[in-house]
């Protein structure tokens, strides 16, 4: 069974529509909206690259923690690495930091950061951001 | 992959997929740029056996390794 609104009482729903459609149910960060939002400033500019490369260096880092783990358990190279991981983590909580903060003094608006960037005082959210924001560079990249 | 899906990956299929995100990141880090190179075949052959294509595989792994993440 099946019903339509009539056309001027779908009108009514617009609004919920277009809420849902700015929802973000998607894994990925796209690095070319934060390049946009840090637009022609050089300062900025520079900073992006850094959580560009920041990023990518934690990403590794849990990943050859993780294969580690899988291959010989844990061990005193699994602590070692646990150890790099941690710190690799925190120097990226830093960066993100930095960048967020910077992001306010150019007079960006929390609304405009806030939808791209996590809640940089959430050591778990900064982890999580920097793994998604390395993969989605892949997916925007070349095609395999 | 799906999150169930994800729960029960075997040990080999988890590293497959760390295999092909360390391939993924070498891309990213500029050191591979021919599509045609062993890498990317090896992709190829790591999405065949997984049954997952390169946007799914990269999903799963953000979703397996953000899961390990420990403070």
């Amino acid at each position: 069974m099946s019903f339509e609104l009539p056309e001027e009482q779908s009108h009514q729903l617009d609004p919920i529509r277009e809420s849902l459609e700015k929802v973000n149910f998607d894994w990925k960060i796209p690095p070319e909206k934060l390049e946009a939002l840090v637009g022609e400033n050089q300062n900025l500019k520079e900073m992006l690259e850094d959580v560009f490369d920041q990023c990518l260096r934690y990403t590794k880092t849990v990943v050859e923690e993780q294969e580690l783990l899988l291959t010989e358990g844990h061990g005193e190279d699994h602590a070692e690495r646990d150890k790099l991981r941690s710190l690799t983590h925190t120097a990226t909580q830093d960066t993100l930091r930095a960048f967020a903060r910077n992001l306010i003094k150019s007079g960006k608006t929390a609304a405009n950061i806030y939808p791209l960037m996590p809640n940089t005082e959430s050591r778990a959210a900064c982890g999580q951001f920097a793994l998604r924001l390395t993969l989605s560079r892949e997916v925007s990249g070349v095609q395999v | 992959m799906e999150k169930q899906q994800e729960e029960t990956m075997s040990t080999k299929d988890k590293l497959l997929l760390l295999e092909y995100s360390k391939i993924a990141l070498k891309r990213i880090d500029g050191a591979i740029v021919n599509a045609t190179d062993a890498d990317s075949i090896r992709m190829k052959k790591i999405q065949e056996t997984l049954g997952l294509t390169h946007d799914e595989l990269l999903r799963t792994a953000s979703d397996f390794l953000g899961g390990t993440i420990s403070q």
